[in-house]
């Protein structure tokens, strides 16, 4: 098949709202750093971000032209590849502030909990499209949750709270599409509820630490982040800080107080948002909101133009990822949700979650395309039958 | 018919759901950007930012032999913003048990609101400070800071105190070697960013420009040849009732300062307590009429011009009318015929008048100028006085029988050591010097000035040898060391201007060992009671200082 005909099939307003969003985040990161005295360049951050789209960009491109049902055939070498790759973290992984989540190739530091968000869609997907139609026992709901456990787990002792929490939400979406009968989703929740206050609570209180205290602070200060001004709450409150100073219009592009002095931890990769809402305002907000809305909208609409199962699934899989991201990173930087680490998607510094990101939406352009492709033969075949 | 459980409807509840999601999110951005926005403006405005210099650390100063003279300790400095202290009489009653104030003064000084700053308590205890910075924490005590200030302090006290200065409260160099070296003492600044909290908390401190500490120094004093001669010189003031005593011990050759004493002495510690007269390092910065030491200049002159050749003796009478004035030597004799080194161990007036009148007016001076006198040494030093020589022009009928005897001319102790100086290193004058070494660098000793010949210096030191062996200051001699020196004593001038009859200086001033001299000493006693002459009251002194500083110097005979 010409490459024209897949270049006519491609979603153009998917990608130009990605593109809005990944420059929108290069003018915010150039306006958090370029005053930062350590830098050789005031373009230093901007240029790793661009050099990481680009690549991103590529690996878009190829995805896209890939038929992403030759991926189902591969899904547990995918699985077991993934898992490999985490442990290898574990060994030979550089530390990072408290944690082993790097993985260093000579040039460039790959985290591989990035790549597990992909592959663990493609994964859960494959699983559930190839279960018998209507095949909605516990045993299949069961098997989904284990199969995420493992890898969810890994990425948890990293420890990435943040990524775990990506993968446990996918799958619950997954599942949700899939047609999970809703008591199973009850009892879930049920499960959840109850494991979360044995790690929060009732564990710690007898000596057993499965988050480090650091990760608790930042779990539970968004309830009282007056509690602790100096310490974790200090984020959260120069956040809030930031983004409500912005008030509608913002300050100005560079002119944001919070973000120039550096009240703002981490500005240009988890706190971009309270960049953005104090610099732009909620009318910036508005506008990073209204660019995210156009990748859900043909994200979600590529999952039901889908005429396979899979497709349907992977779609719906890698929109419930971005949105699952976009609200926890951006509900920690206004004070709804806790503080994780998660990226903004598209908008934060960081080249492994840009790469990874953009090969999400050349799966969904790839699902979109071939959707078209055979939309498009049933549409000539009944012109000829007519 | 499409159930509950079919995708496609449960694609469309998830974007419900992302639709509640998003919702939540701009509801709540936008509660925080116009609701909620005063509030926290005025909590942004709560909070202020500062850039401070942040003090380079002051270089210490050392010994030759790197022993401390003058460092910088780490001491807190407590300051204040009256304008963001809620309030102040609270501050006050908490903060003033910690700092040792009085709880009424320091309520006032927070209750000026006139004012954004202001010191509490400067150069504190580190300890006191923490106390302070943890009263800040749990008290909330808005609007006071800590800072650290480096303080300058002199280990040593008293030793070369007026030589080493000191400091402002601002560790400016504000006298002495500290004023002299400030430029590379001082180092630069950094500067520092810092935001506080409006709890006064530090939030956070952005370092903007790294600093650079100021570059150690190493003098050219021995600090135990120092010791020696303040000791001497105070137990000679104390033995003599005398006003004050200086010295200067240095090394001919290279013009090196081993030790610059003024007694009585100071505590470095206290300088802004004390008089501008107790500040002073005399030997540098103030002149006095030399009296016979003087004697050597002339008798430079004399043999340089030939107008006195070697083995010559001249007619001395017993006392020698000048412009009328009468001029007589300080004991009782007959007429002699005396040859230089006689004059000298005698230290004969009329004869060195005599000889002094043979130059000429016009030449002698010329010469006296050639040493140095009346314009400064060029010593590393701040404020070095440069003594007064008259020009000819100038001269009285009498002067002629002064200036060549030491009086009618003002010099300082400095310049006569410098002068001998020149006659113990064979003709050339060296350029006297206090720093050894800036930065670990050497400083190169500076080059010297030729003024006589070597035949002349040779032939004036086996004259001031024959003083110390022969008679003229055997309180000078040294076993096993030949010395050459002279005595001198001058009588002061009174209020009225006229010479006093009890008020003398006393001085002496030598280089050992004579046949190749390696240290030069020289004592002036002010004001001795009852009166001593140089050879009575300095040259014993002389002794001390020079005997110990030979063996710190380890100088074989």
């Amino acid at each position: 098949m010409e490459l024209r005909t897949y270049l006519r099939h491609f979603d153009y307003a998917l990608l130009a709202a990605v593109l809005g969003l990944i420059v929108y985040g290069m003018i915010i990161i150039y306006s958090a750093t370029r005053s930062d005295p350590n830098l050789s360049s005031p373009y230093y951050y901007v240029k790793i971000q661009a050099v990481a789209a680009i690549i991103g960009a590529v690996l878009l491109i190829i995805f896209a032209l890939l038929d992403f049902r030759g991926l189902r055939a591969y899904r547990l070498h995918m699985y077991a590849g993934i898992i490999g790759f985490m442990l290898l973290v574990f060994i030979v992984g550089a530390a990072a502030r408290g944690g082993q989540r790097w993985i260093g190739l000579g040039f460039i530091n790959l985290q591989p909990s990035e790549i597990a968000k992909i592959v663990m869609i493609l994964v859960i997907s494959a699983f559930l499209a190839g279960r018998q139609r209507g095949d909605l026992d516990s045993h299949t709901t069961l098997l989904a949750i284990g199969y995420v456990m493992i890898p969810a787990l890994l990425v948890f002792l990293q420890p990435d709270f943040g990524t775990a929490l990506v993968l446990v939400a996918v799958t619950a979406a997954l599942l949700f599409v899939y047609g999970t009968r809703m008591l199973h989703f009850l009892v879930i929740a049920v499960a959840l509820a109850a494991g979360l206050l044995l790690v929060l609570g009732a564990l710690p209180a007898i000596g057993i630490h499965l988050l480090k205290s650091y990760q608790i602070d930042r779990l539970l200060v968004f309830l009282h982040p007056g509690n602790d001004p100096g310490g974790a709450g200090f984020q959260l409150l120069q956040s809030k800080i930031a983004v409500g100073s912005g008030m509608l219009t913002g300050k100005g592009l560079y002119h944001g107080t919070q973000t120039q002095l550096n009240f703002l931890p981490e500005h240009h990769t988890d706190f971009i948002f309270s960049v953005l809402g104090e610099e732009l305002g909620f009318l910036g907000v508005a506008v990073l909101l209204a660019l995210y809305v156009v990748v859900i909208w043909r994200g979600l609409r590529i999952a039901i133009i889908s005429e396979s199962m899979f497709g349907s699934l992977v779609a719906a899989g890698i929109v419930s990822m971005l949105v699952f991201q976009v609200f926890v990173n951006i509900g920690m930087t206004v004070g709804i949700m806790p503080i994780t680490g998660i990226p903004l998607p598209f908008m934060s510094y960081g080249g492994s979650s840009m790469v990874a990101n953009l090969i999400a939406v050349g799966l969904l352009e790839s699902v979109h395309i071939r959707s078209r492709l055979i939309g498009g033969r049933r549409y000539m075949r009944a012109k000829i039958a007519g | 018919m499409k159930s509950l459980g079919d995708p496609d409807r449960r694609i469309r509840w998830t974007l419900l759901l992302f639709v509640v999601v998003f919702l939540a999110i701009a509801g709540r951005a936008a509660f925080l950007q116009t609701v909620n926005a005063a509030e926290i403006s005025r909590r942004v405005d709560l909070r202020h930012v500062e850039e401070i210099d942040t003090p380079a650390h002051r270089g210490t100063i050392f010994d030759r032999n790197g022993n401390e003279l003058a460092v910088g300790i780490q001491t807190q400095t407590v300051t204040a913003d009256p304008k963001l202290i809620a309030n102040p009489q609270a501050a006050a009653d908490a903060l003033a048990p910690v700092l040792g104030l009085d709880a009424g003064t320091l309520s006032g000084e927070l209750s000026n609101k006139d004012t954004g700053f202001v010191y509490l308590a400067r150069k504190v205890d580190p300890a006191v400070g923490a106390r302070v910075d943890q009263l800040v924490k749990n008290e909330h005590l808005a609007g006071i800071e800590t800072r650290p200030e480096e303080k300058r302090v002199y280990p040593q006290n008293q030793l070369a105190a007026q030589v080493i200065g000191y400091t402002g409260t601002d560790n400016k160099g504000l006298a002495g070697m500290e004023l002299e070296l400030d430029g590379v003492l001082r180092g630069k600044p950094g500067r520092q960013r810092v935001i506080t909290a409006g709890d006064g908390s530090q939030i956070k401190t952005v370092s903007l420009q790294a600093g650079v500490p100021g570059a150690d120094v190493w003098l050219t004093i021995d600090e135990s040849i120092q010791y020696e001669a303040e000791k001497v010189l105070t137990d000679t003031v104390k033995q003599w009732k005398a006003a004050g005593a200086e010295a200067v011990v240095m090394n001919p050759r290279t013009g090196e300062i081993y030790a610059m004493a003024s007694v009585p002495t100071v505590d470095a510690n206290q300088f802004p307590n004390l008089t501008d007269e107790q500040k002073r390092n005399h030997p540098v910065v103030d002149a006095y009429e030399p009296g016979s030491v003087f004697k050597a200049v002339t008798a430079t002159a004399a043999l340089e011009e030939h107008t006195y050749t070697p083995g010559q003796t001249l007619y001395l009478p017993t006392s020698l009318e000048l412009g009328g004035y009468t001029i007589q030597d300080a004991f009782s004799r007959g007429p002699v015929n005396w040859d230089m080194g006689k004059i000298l161990i005698h230290s004969s007036n009329i004869g060195a008048v005599k000889i002094g009148m043979s130059v000429g007016a016009g030449k002698l001076n010329n010469w006296i100028r050639r040493f140095g006198f009346g314009s400064g040494t060029g010593i590393d030093f701040p404020g070095e006085a440069t003594g007064i020589v008259l020009p000819t022009s100038q001269w009285s009928a009498s002067t002629i029988g002064n200036v060549p005897i030491g009086q009618g001319i003002s010099v300082t102790p400095l310049q006569m050591a410098v002068a001998y100086s020149a006659i113990a290193n064979g003709g050339v004058e060296p350029k006297p010097y206090l720093v050894r070494s800036v930065g670990g660098k050497d400083e190169p000793a500076p080059p010297g000035k030729p003024v006589m010949s070597a035949a002349t210096a040779s032939q004036l030191t086996r004259y001031l040898v024959g003083v110390v062996d022969d008679g003229g200051a055997p309180a000078a001699q040294i076993d096993g060391y030949s010395i050459a020196g002279k005595t001198g004593t001058a009588q002061m001038v009174d209020p009225d201007g006229r010479y006093s009859n009890e008020n003398y200086i006393g001085s002496f001033v030598g280089f050992v060992p004579a046949a190749d001299p390696k240290l030069l000493v020289l004592v002036k006693v002010v004001e001795p009671h009852p009166f001593g002459g140089g050879m009575t009251v300095a040259a014993p002194a002389f002794q001390k200082i020079t005997q110990f500083a030979l063996q710190k110097l380890g100088i074989s005979p």
